[in-house]
């Protein structure tokens, strides 16, 4: 087979351009090598359906040997007692805990995008925001952070199936204590995206 | 219910997960076909597959692997507290210039630059960085009157530079040379001497 230089040079380019460049998304990071192996790797040859030990193929000995130590390690890391490893993207993760705990025009609450929110915690272009009914919170004009009294407030009023905690832009701690008793006063789950902060966690501790 | 990406602060492959602090039966009563209740984790293990995916990525679940055991090790706290540091400095830097941080600082990783006392657009902003080879990207403020391709502010954030600096032993001289000299020549040329 004939390599594919046009790719290859211009992953060059990519690489070029993250290595004299200063990067300064807050959402990206730079890999360990090993983890790039990792991701290069035969594994994505490998069909793999359903989950460790209940697989809907054969051959599987190996990634289920893989994935149970991704899903142990990610428990001791955050001292969680159930993961799955399998999202593709935290889009789907949210997705997936949606799908589990609502039915189509189910209330949500969220943090308003423009504020700071995730489009898949019920922007009007997102299927959180399609599928289901999304009210939002936001930041008090004064401080710039959110005002918990504000999102119990309009949790009391609107009765979500589902309260949502996290952000693509914000830069505060969040409280979640706080988020889960408004949760358990209006009898609505609570999903936390950590997705920003879920690394600086461990320095925290 | 706890979700998050892998490839953020936690420093691993493109990806996403969802993890439960404590197990709990369903409260829909949704029964198993033996007849016992679900536990929420089967239920919600059954919206990930078959519910919303197909077959799992597993080169990336063996590169999750690899970047939860780096995260497991003392330097991976250290990495965090020194990203968080970076942030405050670089927020409080900020600041002194006159530049409006929303919150007034940051307790994380990242900060929403609000340009609206600064003359200039959040778009504007990004393609004169860009032309320095410094990428951040453009961001909706709150209460912001431009719209989202517009937009008033900035958001910035120091996950990728602090390990780009921890790493930086590794980047050979002339590119380290380079990274400075793009980044100088980029603000000269784009007139933005801030």
């Amino acid at each position: 087979m004939q390599r594919d230089q046009i790719i290859f040079d211009l992953i060059d380019k990519e690489r070029w351009r993250q290595t004299v460049g200063l990067e300064l998304i807050a959402s990206e990071n730079y890999v360990s090598d090993q983890v790039l192996e990792a991701l290069g790797s035969v594994l994505t040859n490998k069909y793999a359906e359903g989950l460790p030990g209940k697989r809907y193929y054969g051959g599987c000995e190996y990634v289920d040997e893989v994935e149970n130590l991704a899903i142990e390690r990610v428990k001791k890391l955050f001292g969680a007692s159930w993961a799955n490893v399998q999202p593709h993207s935290g889009a789907q993760a949210n997705a997936a805990v949606m799908l589990a705990c609502l039915k189509p025009g189910d209330t949500i609450l969220g943090f308003d995008l423009s504020h700071g929110g995730h489009l898949t915690h019920g922007s009007p272009v997102n299927f959180s925001g399609k599928l289901y009914r999304p009210v939002f919170y936001a930041v008090s004009k004064e401080t710039g952070r959110v005002d918990m009294n504000t999102v119990r407030e309009t949790a009391l009023r609107e009765k979500p199936k589902l309260i949502i905690c996290g952000a693509s832009a914000y830069s505060r701690d969040w409280d979640y204590g706080a988020f889960r008793a408004i949760a358990d006063e209006v009898g609505a789950l609570l999903m936390a995206d950590v997705s920003h902060p879920a690394g600086l966690m461990q320095a925290n501790c | 219910m706890v979700t998050t990406t892998t490839h953020k602060t936690l420093r691993g492959p493109r990806g996403g997960l969802i993890m439960m602090g404590r197990d709990f039966e369903n409260p829909w009563g949704l029964k198993t076909p033996k007849g016992e209740t679900r536990m929420m984790s089967a239920v919600v293990d059954g919206a990930v597959f078959p519910g919303t995916q197909g077959g799992p990525l597993e080169h990336v679940i063996a590169a999750k692997a690899v970047a939860f055991q780096e995260a497991l090790s003392p330097d991976f706290a250290v990495y965090g507290k020194q990203v968080i540091a970076n942030a405050a400095a670089m927020a409080d830097a900020f600041v002194a210039k006159g530049y409006e941080i929303v919150s007034g600082g940051t307790d994380n990783h990242c900060m929403l630059i609000d340009l609206r006392n600064k003359g200039i657009t959040g778009k504007e902003a990004e393609g004169l960085l860009g032309q320095a080879h410094i990428t951040v990207n453009k961001n909706m403020v709150p209460f912001d009157d431009k719209s989202p391709f517009v937009t008033s502010g900035i958001r910035i954030g120091t996950a990728a530079i602090t390990h780009a600096w921890i790493e930086r032993d590794r980047l050979p001289e002339d590119r380290r040379a380079h990274r400075h000299c793009v980044a100088q020549q980029g603000l000269i040329k784009a007139n933005w001497t801030e």
